[in-house]
Order: structure tokens, then C-alpha cells, then sequence
């Protein structure tokens, strides 16, 4: 399974305590991810899978896995979709 | 306004930097619409700083004279400038920091709650000293790093 991480170079963020601010400095787009997406973006500045990153959802808030999965993907389809993520080479 | 007090703030020498300022606020300008902030940035001199500035000094910057005649010219424009309604900020910094490239200026930037809103900040460092006195006041955006 892939793991992922947020893009190093070319991105900014900053936690403000339950909200984590990302900006992608080639675009100058600012995004913001509070609550579940900043639990997610949390683990992906490490680097994650996306069973980790359902992992993490599942054991902090009440949710079933398949609908956490659902969640998780189309989370990551948003970061990818606006280039924000780099797969981690181990 | 009469000749004599125009002749006589023509003598301030903030003013008579002002003409040189206002340029690189136009190319800065142009910069901020056709390019990215890292590209924009390598071309004025300016290093954008990903990283925390904790290590930096706080308080009066020992800027002589000369480059504190141009901060103040770069500061002059901004608060006057019609484009970039609340980005004011991120356009004297970079214009100042064009201005002082001799001494090596950072560009931050920084993030924080403001009546419940995310707010962006822009401000400098020049010689190894933070130039806003407000910086502490905002969570920088650095790169992110696993702890």
C-alpha cells in the first residue's frame, strides 16, 4: 500500500490548534482543514498510509471503517487533485 | 500645498526615496499576478524563510540611516497602495525587502485567528532581527516536517 506525505517543497503550514493552515506557495492558495481533515493532514505531514490515516479516524471519533475509507479517499483525492501530496520512497 | 512645504518635504529624504519605492512596489505588483512567490522572491533578493524564527532578535533593528529611509519609503507606498486589498503586507515586505536586499531580508509568513476568522500576515527579517513588532503574534508557516 502507498504511503504518502505532504509536498515538502513548494508547501507551508502551520498548526493553530485544531486547525492546520497549508499553503501552496506556488499558487499562493491557502487551505484550511479543521477537525477530521486536520487529524488527517496531521499524520501525512509524517507520512501515511491511507489504512493509517482510517486508522487514526476510527480510534478518535465514532465512525465505521468503510465509511472513515470512503472519507479518507476522497480527502486524498482533493489533496492530490491540487498537488499537495508526494509519494514517500522507503 | 505651497511650493515652499512641497520643497520642504522634497528635502525628507523618505520622500525623495519615495519615486524609487513606488517602481519596485509596481514591479512587485506585476510579480505577485504573473508569478509564484518563490520565483518572485529569488528575483528581488528576498530569501522566503520556511522555518520558525525563534532563533531571531525582537525589538529596534540596528538599520542605519539610508536603509531606514527606505523601509519607511517602502512603508509609505503600501499604506497608500490601491491593489491588494488586506495584502498590504506581503507587498511592503517584499518591496522593503527588495529595498534592503544588501542585508540579507527573509520574507515570513504567519497564520491567526482574528474574530473567528484565518488570518495571513507577511513581514520581514533583515540582519538576523524580525523588523514587525507584532511577528510573535502569528503562528509562521514552515515547512512541514515529521517531529
Amino acid at each position: 500500500m502507498s504511503t504518502y506525505r505532504l509536498r515538502r517543497d513548494g508547501v507551508a503550514c502551520s498548526d493553530l490548534g485544531g486547525e492546520i493552515v497549508i499553503l501552496d506557495l506556488e499558487t499562493s492558495v491557502y487551505l484550511s482543514a479543521r477537525d477530521t481533515a486536520a487529524v488527517l493532514v496531521e499524520q501525512l505531514v509524517e507520512g501515511a498510509t491511507a489504512q493509517a490515516l482510517v486508522d487514526a479516524l476510527t480510534s478518535r471519533y465514532a465512525v465505521d471503517a468503510a465509511h472513515a475509507a470512503a472519507d479518507v479517499e476522497e480527502f486524498l483525492d482533493q489533496l492530490r487533485g491540487r498537488n499537495l501530496l508526494e509519494p514517500v520512497r522507503v | 500645498m505651497s511650493v515652499a512645504r512641497a520643497l520642504g518635504r522634497w528635502r525628507n529624504p523618505s520622500t525623495r526615496m519615495v519615486p524609487a519605492a513606488l517602481l519596485v512596489a509596481l514591479a512587485v505588483e506585476i510579480g505577485l499576478r504573473t508569478t509564484s512567490l518563490p520565483r518572485l522572491t529569488r528575483a528581488l533578493g528576498v530569501e522566503l524563510a520556511v522555518t520558525g524564527h525563534d532563533d531571531l532578535a525582537r525589538g529596534p533593528v540596528g538599520l542605519g540611516p539610508a536603509d531606514t529611509t527606505r523601509y519607511r519609503a517602502a512603508a509609505a507606498v503600501a499604506r497608500r497602495w490601491p491593489f491588494g486589498r488586506n495584502g498590504q503586507c506581503l507587498r511592503l515586505a517584499l518591496t522593503a525587502g527588495f529595498l534592503l536586499r544588501r542585508c540579507e531580508p527573509r520574507l515570513y509568513l504567519g497564520v491567526r485567528h482574528v474574530a473567528g476568522r484565518t488570518v495571513a500576515h507577511a513581514w520581514l527579517a533583515v540582519g538576523g532581527a524580525v523588523l514587525d513588532p507584532t511577528a510573535d503574534a502569528w503562528a509562521p508557516l514552515v515547512r512541514p516536517t515529521a517531529p
